[in-house]
């Protein structure tokens, strides 16, 4: 069986599912609060807490701040790890391109909430393509002549879900003590500035609450998230006996195939279940699709890919 | 979690990348401005309201390059400078709208309403202009 090659790049108009879902949270919480202070005709008092004394709104500032930053980190471990997406049992075949392991930044140290799961791109036969292109919003191709589709294979990493949780709970804590130093920081400052001075001194002091328990909530959050990370195994990819996998080898996976709102829409798998080997190319990354056609043929495929690429 | 991301998509799931960036800085500088007017920040002549927006604007670029560009992998370069427009310009409008409405209750969601207005129109004019220079290279 041939295919039409799909067309690289966007077939749509692509969204983040992430980027969508903070501003859903920013949104409404903020749009909450301005609707319940105003009903309530919030009055700005001095709140003490601690032997902290600032003003209520300062407390707000922190307090909002903080459980924005840690509603973001949620959200970032509900896509990594929680969530279950409907997606397609499918089995396909192809050549290994490119490997990107979790952790892959310096970034995703600093803030390992980030991190993502390792991840293959498989260069797949030709076969392949209705699976790529059926209900994908983007089109990912390889950088050789031909322009080969390729399937981002995701391989689930307990490091990363580890980290995220760990990145929680150490946010969780964080920003109790954000809050408070924030609001020990902005108490401090007293406006006495006229005109626009005034003004900006303000603000300072809302950013200055602001900031410093959004910043002590992320620095709870690397901490537990580096404990978590260090605390859970490493799992590389690795074929069903074991073999690690490198560039070049030929390999079929089973696993749930996803539109990934993370990945411009592409369809990827989320994850790989099953990764068999079939020995290794001669050639080098990148890849074009003619390898795996001529090479990887049929008869060496599992049953779950030779009867057809979709098993329902 | 998975109802906040069902209401996610149907309020902004339909919404391009830029105007879900523009209501955010929407929000952020809404939210800041709304604390400010608690603070008694309110009947701000055009002057500082401009200057106050675009403090907040810029404010909230540096956490959209943050969130957009290093969290969610964008890039900082790729999207620095189309993010550090949306942000001026929705910070100058949130602000100057909201200080003439006054109404506290609407800050925020006049932020998110501003921020997805600009950057749709963003979007829609940037995507315009690489078809006008796509246009001019084939001559």
């Amino acid at each position: 069986m041939s295919a039409v090659k799909p067309i690289c790049g966007s077939t749509g108009a692509t969204t983040d599912d992430i980027l969508t879902t903070i501003l859903a949270l920013f949104g409404l919480a903020g749009t909450i609060y301005g609707i319940v202070t105003g009903i309530i005709e919030f009055n700005v008092a001095t709140w003490s807490f601690l032997g902290v004394s600032a003003s209520s709104v300062v407390w707000v500032s922190g307090i909002l701040s903080a459980l924005a930053t840690l509603g973001v980190i949620g959200v970032f471990y509900y896509n990594r790890c929680l969530e279950s997406p409907d997606g397609q049992n499918a089995c396909t075949a192809g050549v290994v391109n490119d490997f990107v392991p979790s952790f892959d930044s310096a970034w995703n140290e600093v803030f390992p909430f980030t991190a993502m799961h390792n991840m293959l791109e498989l260069v797949v036969k030709c076969d392949y393509w209705p699976l790529v292109e059926l209900n994908a919003l983007f089109i990912v191709c390889n950088d050789d002549e031909e322009q080969s589709p390729i399937l981002q294979t995701f391989y689930e990493s307990s490091e990363v879900c580890a980290a995220g949780l760990g990145a929680l709970i150490g946010g969780a804590v964080g920003a109790a003590g954000g809050i408070l130093l924030g609001a020990l920081a902005a108490g401090a400052i007293g406006c006495t500035a006229s005109g626009f001075l005034y003004v900006l001194c303000i603000i300072a002091v809302i950013l200055v609450a602001a900031l410093i328990a959004a910043a002590v909530t992320l620095a709870g959050a690397w901490a537990g998230g580096q404990i978590g990370k260090a605390a859970a195994e490493d799992s590389a990819p690795s074929a069903e006996d074991g073999t690690e996998l490198i560039l070049g080898d030929y390999i079929s996976v089973e696993g749930k195939l996803i539109t990934s709102g993370d990945m411009d829409g592409a369809r990827v798998y989320w994850f790989a279940e099953t990764t068999r080997m079939h020995g290794r190319s001669l050639g080098s990354p990148p890849f074009s699709h003619r390898d795996p056609d001529e090479n990887l043929t049929a008869d060496l495929l599992p049953s779950a890919c030779q009867i057809g690429p979709v098993i329902d | 979690m998975r109802t906040l991301q069902l209401i996610a998509r149907a309020l902004f799931g339909r919404l391009s990348i830029c105007a879900q960036t523009g209501g955010l800085i929407g929000v952020i500088v809404g939210f800041f401005l709304l604390l400010g007017q608690q603070l008694g920040l309110v009947n701000l002549s055009l002057n500082e309201a401009l200057m106050l927006g675009l403090v907040l604007g810029l404010i909230a670029w540096l956490m959209i390059l943050l969130l957009v560009g290093i969290w969610l992998r964008y890039g900082v370069g790729n999207v620095a400078l189309s993010t550090l427009l949306n942000a001026v310009l929705t910070g100058i409008l949130v602000v100057v709208v909201a200080n003439q409405v006054n109404l506290l209750v609407l800050t925020v969601l006049l932020g998110l309403l501003i921020g997805i207005i600009v950057g749709t129109i963003l979007c829609r004019l940037c995507d315009r202009s690489v078809k006008n220079i796509a246009s001019y290279e084939r001559g």
